[in-house]
């Protein structure tokens, strides 16, 4: 299986990373960093599925520059931008935020599962304080896995 | 009328054995206006004072509110008994109709002296009131200024009733001609508790007119106020009476009946429109003026209204037509000044509304600011529902609230009637044009006013007004007074047609036409589009993208406006577009492929820098094509942004630094000497050399192994020789480590401590905790209380808060524990002979560096004291690198310290809280956010620390002034307003002179920064940069608390005195980590020359420091401009 993650944060990243290689050692990690290599990654190459994290600087950081402003919904531009584009794709969304903008996961998710139908996953809010986000990371991988076989 | 209640009330007052208190309050609370009258008659001439309310003339302000009893009742009954008190004072009042409207003229005009004085005046008859007090606070505010209003409002303040407290607060708080708070927080108490209906009734009668006066029990405590305020209540609170309550009796008979005594052509015009009396009299001159107007006769008009509103600056009906007659007659814009006198000011945006100069919004704003402010001028009110009708563009509804407030008869008068009839009735008995009347009521021909007042009398047809005004707009004929309105009313009616095609296009084109155009567009109408918008975009893809401009529409929306035109015309940039003369493409390429919409375009730009690229081609094309500055200004200002940002760049990757050359001329005298004792002793060598002395071979067998081993050694004179030079090179070698670690102009230690640990790092590390209100800061020595999440957010009580104290406290103490010890103890400088910070990641022992000098030892490439130091520089740059990677090790670390404490503490805090708290969702969201930033600025900091390479570069002073403010905006939550005042030449500098005057104005800004944090002061850090013979003078001042003026003088003066010996003394600390001495060092040492000079001094409560730099040796020649 092979996931692109997008994610910003080193810690969520490396931990997010762990749980998935858990789940099956030969799954393919490839990183995205921002909404900019989020976007260009699924366009070049076609992944199972796309794990995004919502909140997202816009570019990658490199030298002297932080990647730009920080969007809070970043992990949905890179929904929409795709859908713009025409691109086949799998998601996912896996956020540590309650609220974005106002706006909650749930109404966020109802969004998206309009916006791409059975393309898209659900999503797992991870947490530093407990690991339950682990078992709803894994559930939701075995989902599309079996999509996948079907 | 009940004779018995009469009688009674009169034996009453006749007879020893009743309190007269009570009968009075008997009197008030139970008779009509006609029984007040009769007991008044007939009771003893002593008696009348008593019945009147005599005592509402108030000895002094202290009185209001006390003493007299309050009647409560109907609307009406409190109309008839003021009506009846106010008749019995009818010389007073009328003594102060005229006169307030003196204070109000002298006030309009400017002529402050003149309205005390007449204030002053009507005290002395009227007695004291709130209305006189809170008039003085507002003449002082606008006379003296600020703190001398300060001291009226805290006078009066002292001696007053808790309800004049109120209003003096806000008649002081109201008093900036700029007024904007919102009333609503001024208001007395909050709308839903106890007794705040009437008591916020008061205040908004009296102090916030504007917001509505409703009917209500708060009419009561007009009896406790004072004579003036009791008028002025009745005068405000009439002409919003309800219609039940007007047609009531007790009303018309006494409002009829004091309009018989009161000479207010307020009260005139309300009885006549009300049908009470006919004393209201005509001013000719003024009806002239009308008539002239209405006749269409433009230029006499002008003529008429001059003389008319000198005397009458208070008529701003009338001041109205004037201008649109001015504009009507073509007759430029007068010039009148925004920042005169109130008059001017009101005349100033009145006429930039009448001749739609400008956007309509912000006149409005500014105009509702003056009326709000000075509410207590008469006419103010008048204004106020005048901007705000015109404000709401609606055709129909453009006068409707004149009638309320304007002293004088108007047309606009006969909407106060229902019905065609009777408004034709109303219209006929004034000074109009003949045809005027009919034309109102005319639904076929369109003979209509410039100011289309029949479409709001008339009730004019829609369709034939909608054929009008479209067709009106086609030739041009709309007078700019109602170009908002008219565009407003045709966009309605598209949209009720459901014609969004055309109403997107008809909206686009007029805005593209004149971009002043203020619509108003409704939410609903706004869906109603939206929900077209796929059509919308194929097909007119380029209009919507505009209109989705032009209505601010989310950014995120737009961006895909902007895609489908790009799309449509099949290119992939915006700058792939051909500009051609089109006024929508050119909008379009103008103001929607914009910076911040191109941003998300992400698979064509990877970069912020990528993204100023193609604006500035985009802008480029447009310059050809259009020729405008301001696109040129545009691709100047992103140039400039670009070269910030690489500036900034070489900021974070000069903090490690040596100014190697300034050690090479300045401090090593002491090595020459040092390295011709080694070449002595090499002399010595060559010589032992050639005695065969030199070298000798000694065997020695390893008795257990049974080996031979051959030791190749020296002689013991050799040794002896080479031990000597060894000990030379060594000493040499700290000399040059020493300068180039501690040299205190130019060593590794000093730019350690002025770029990194002054400031800019715990700045840095800091701000992301900050930003989420997670650390507080100390004081004395103890962290406050995180008050922000503990009350404001979670709400706690009892135990809890206690709990959550210190669980922040702690966080803090730890986060900043961290930090310390990054700052005082990993980035710090250790040799053998500096010990005191041993867990400094710089660590120079002369041990680590013995094999280096054995090495130099023998190398034969040095022949010289500059072969020496440079061999020795390069070999302790190669061991800062690994310096270098030991601080990012250790900076590594503590940030996962940092997270594992924030990690704990929202642990530490859900347990206290509970995720069931209303705020914890915020409180997660802050934790993630700063999790997050906190790995992003340490990634910053770990940039930091590689060694800089110099690239030649050239800059402007104002391109080093902008990366420092960005500095102090980025890592400060509450950053100081700086201000930047420059007149210079645009010199380009020399590169290697940047890191020097960013260091300069970075320590400055802090220190600006740090004062501001700790004292909250508020006010602007001022720069000042100038240039005179030949030096730039630079000044930088800040605002400082009078309280610690004196003993800064004395601080400021000391070190100014000590900064030279600081410095040469490596005790740059010493100046109380003011930074001071790094300022001194960067000014005298590092900017090229001596004569540069910095001084501090405190001067009219400002902190001030003033730096003169000689330009010309800092300037690059015109050839070494050379791109960064």
């Amino acid at each position: 299986m092979k996931i692109l993650l997008v994610e910003d944060d080193e810690h969520k990243r490396n931990d997010v990373s762990a749980c998935l290689m858990s789940v099956d050692g030969d799954m393919t990690i490839e990183h995205g960093y921002s909404v900019a290599s989020g976007v260009q990654m699924a366009v070049d190459c076609q992944y199972d599925l796309l794990l995004l994290d919502m909140a997202i600087p816009n570019f990658d950081q490199s030298n002297g520059s932080n990647g730009g402003r920080p969007f809070k919904k970043g992990g949905e531009l890179i929904v929409e931008e795709l859908l713009d584009e025409g691109v086949d794709f799998r998601c996912a969304v896996i956020t540590q935020y309650e609220t974005f903008n106002n706006e909650t996961i749930d109404e966020i998710g109802q969004r998206l599962s309009e916006l791409c139908g059975d393309k898209y996953f659900g999503y797992v809010k991870y947490s530093t304080m407990n690991e339950d986000w682990k078992d709803d990371l894994k559930k939701l991988i075995q989902h599309v896995k079996n999509t996948l076989h079907r | 009328m009940d004779r018995k209640k009469v009688n009674q009330i009169i034996d009453a007052l006749k007879s020893n054995r009743h309190d007269k208190r009570l009968v009075l309050s008997f009197f008030a609370s139970s008779c009509n206006y006609e029984e007040m009258q009769a007991v008044y008659d007939r009771a003893p001439q002593i008696y009348r004072g008593l019945l009147s309310f005599s005592f509402l003339k108030r000895a002094k302000l202290e009185n209001v509110f006390q003493g007299s009893p309050m009647y409560f009742g109907t609307p009406a009954e409190y109309v008839e008994k003021a009506a009846f008190i106010v008749g019995k004072h009818a010389s007073i009042i009328n003594k102060y109709v005229d006169a307030s409207l003196e204070v109000d003229r002298a006030m309009l005009w400017g002529h402050y002296e003149e309205a005390r004085f007449k204030l002053k005046e009507i005290e002395k008859f009227a007695g004291a009131s709130f209305w006189s007090a809170m008039y003085d606070i507002k003449i002082e505010r606008l006379s003296k200024g600020l703190n001398s209003s300060i001291k009226l409002h805290n006078e009066y303040y002292g001696k007053s009733q808790q309800m004049v407290k109120w209003m003096m607060n806000a008649a002081f708080r109201s008093s900036s001609l700029d007024y904007s708070d919102p009333t609503t927080g001024l208001l007395a108490a909050p709308e839903d508790s106890d007794g705040a209906k009437s008591f916020n009734g008061v205040m908004r009668v009296f102090c916030f007119p504007w917001t509505g006066i409703d009917e209500g029990d708060w009419m009561c405590y007009g009896f406790v106020t004072s004579l003036i305020d009791l008028y002025n209540g009745l005068m405000l609170y009439l002409p919003n009476l309800k219609e039940e309550s007007r047609n009531d009796e007790r009303v018309s008979k006494s409002i009829g009946h004091l309009s018989s005594v009161i000479s207010d052509h307020y009260l005139q015009k309300l009885t006549l429109l009300w049908g009470l009396n006919n004393n209201y009299r005509k001013d000719s001159q003024r009806d002239a003026v009308i008539y002239s107007y209405t006749s269409g006769e433009y230029d006499n008009t002008i003529e008429l209204a001059t003389p008319y509103l000198d005397k009458h600056p208070e008529d701003f009906e009338l001041l109205r037509l004037y201008l649109q007659a001015m504009v009507l007659a073509g007759r430029p814009m007068p010039d009148y000044n925004r920042e005169g006198c109130i008059l001017e000011r009101i005349k100033y945006y009145l006429s930039a509304i009448v001749y739609h100069k400008g956007t309509l919004t912000n006149h409005v704003r500014m105009l509702r600011g003056i009326c709000r402010s000075q509410h207590l001028i008469r006419g103010m009110m008048l204004l106020e529902v005048m901007v705000e009708s015109l404000n709401l563009r609606f055709l129909y509804g453009l006068f409707s609230e004149n009638w309320k407030y304007n002293k004088f008869q108007d047309a606009s008068d006969s909407l106060f009637y229902k019905g065609e009839d009777a408004r034709r009735q109303y219209l006929s008995t004034l000074s109009m044009a003949t045809s005027y009347v009919n034309n109102v009521f005319s639904q076929e021909h369109h003979q209509l006013t410039s100011d289309y007042l029949e479409v709001s009398i008339g009730y004019q047809n829609g369709n034939y007004i909608y054929r009008y005004f479209e067709e009106s707009l086609k030739a041009g004929s709309v007078p700019p007074f109602l170009l908002d309105a008219t565009h407003t009313y045709i966009f309605d009616e598209l949209i009720n047609k459901e014609l969004c095609r055309e109403a997107v296009e008809f909206y686009v084109k007029a805005r593209i036409n004149d971009i002043s155009i203020d619509f108003i567009i409704t939410s609903y109408q706004k869906k109603q589009i939206l929900a077209k918008k796929e059509l919308l975009f194929q097909e007119i893809p380029l209009e919507m993208a505009i209109y989705m401009q032009m209505t601010n529409e989310d950014e995120h929306a737009l961006y895909f406006a902007y895609k489908k035109y790009l799309k449509y015309k099949e290119v992939k940039k915006a700058s792939e577009i051909k500009t051609i003369d089109s006024s929508l493409l050119r909008y379009f390429l103008g103001n929607v492929a914009t910076m911040r919409i191109l941003t998300y375009h992400v698979l064509r730009f990877k970069t912020e820098e990528e993204v100023m690229d193609e604006r500035i081609r985009i802008l480029s094309n447009l310059n050809e094509t259009f020729g405008d500055k301001v696109y040129t200004e545009e691709i100047s200002s992103i140039s400039r942004d670009k070269k910030i940002r690489e500036l900034n760049a070489h900021v974070d990757e000069s903090k490690i630094y040596v100014d190697i050359q300034s050690i090479k001329d300045n401090e090593l005298a002491d090595v020459q000497s040092l390295f011709d004792n080694f070449e002595a002793a090499d002399n010595q060598t060559k010589l032992l050399k050639k005695s065969g002395e030199a070298e000798m071979v000694e065997y020695f067998r390893d008795i257990e192994s049974n080996v031979d081993i051959i030791y190749v050694g020296v002689s013991a004179k050799q040794r002896e020789v080479t031990d000597y030079k060894l000990d030379v090179l060594t000493k040499i070698f700290k000399i040059v480590r020493d300068q180039f670690l501690f040299n205190p102009k130019s060593g590794l230690d000093n730019y350690l401590s002025t770029r990194i640990r002054h400031g800019t790092l715990v700045n840095k590390l800091r701000n992301s905790f900050e930003i989420g209100n997670l650390v507080t800061n100390t004081i004395h020595g103890e962290y406050s209380s995180n008050d922000f999440w503990i009350t404001k957010k979670f709400g706690l009580r009892d135990v809890k808060v206690l709990k959550c104290m210190s669980l922040f406290s702690q966080f803090s103490t730890q986060i900043d524990g961290i930090i310390s010890r990054i700052k005082n103890d990993y980035i710090q400088v250790q040799t053998e002979d500096v010990r005191d910070k041993q867990d400094g990641c710089f660590d120079y022992q002369i041990s680590f560096f013995d094999n280096d000098v054995n090495d130099l030892l023998f190398s034969t490439d040095i022949v010289s004291s500059e072969d020496c130091v440079d061999a020795i520089l390069d070999i302790l740059w190669k061991h800062t690198e690994n310096c270098l990677e030991s601080v990012k090790y250790r900076l590594a670390q503590a940030q996962n310290e940092m997270l594992e404490a924030l990690k704990q503490l929202e642990k530490n805090i859900a347990d206290v809280v509970g995720m069931g708290n209303l705020a914890w969702g915020q409180f997660n969201d802050a934790v993630i956010q700063c999790q997050s930033a906190l790995q992003t600025d340490v990634q910053a900091v770990i940039a930091w620390f590689k060694l800089s390479g110099f690239v030649d570069f050239t800059f402007t002073i104002d391109q080093v002034i902008s990366s420092s403010i960005a500095f102090v905006k980025d890592n400060n939550r509450n950053p100081i307003n700086i201000i930047v005042r420059q007149d210079t030449d645009k010199d380009e500098l020399k590169g290697e002179y940047f890191g020097a005057l960013y260091d300069m104005f970075h320590d400055l800004l802090n220190n600006a920064q740090d004062n501001e944090n700790v004292t909250k002061v508020g006010g602007n850090c001022i720069i000042n940069v100038s240039q005179e013979s030949g030096f730039l003078n630079i000044e930088v001042s800040n605002p400082i608390s009078v309280s610690i003026e004196n003993s800064l003088i004395e601080k400021v003066k000391k070190t100014n005195e000590s900064l030279s010996a600081l410095l040469t003394r490596g005790r740059s600390r010493a100046d109380n980590n003011s930074g001071c001495t790094k300022i001194f060092n960067a000014v005298h040492n590092h900017l090229g020359s001596r004569r540069n000079k910095y001084t501090n001094q405190v001067d009219d409560h400002r902190f001030v420091a003033s730096i003169s730099i000689e330009l010309e040796k800092i300037k690059a020649k015109k050839h070494e401009n050379i791109a960064c």
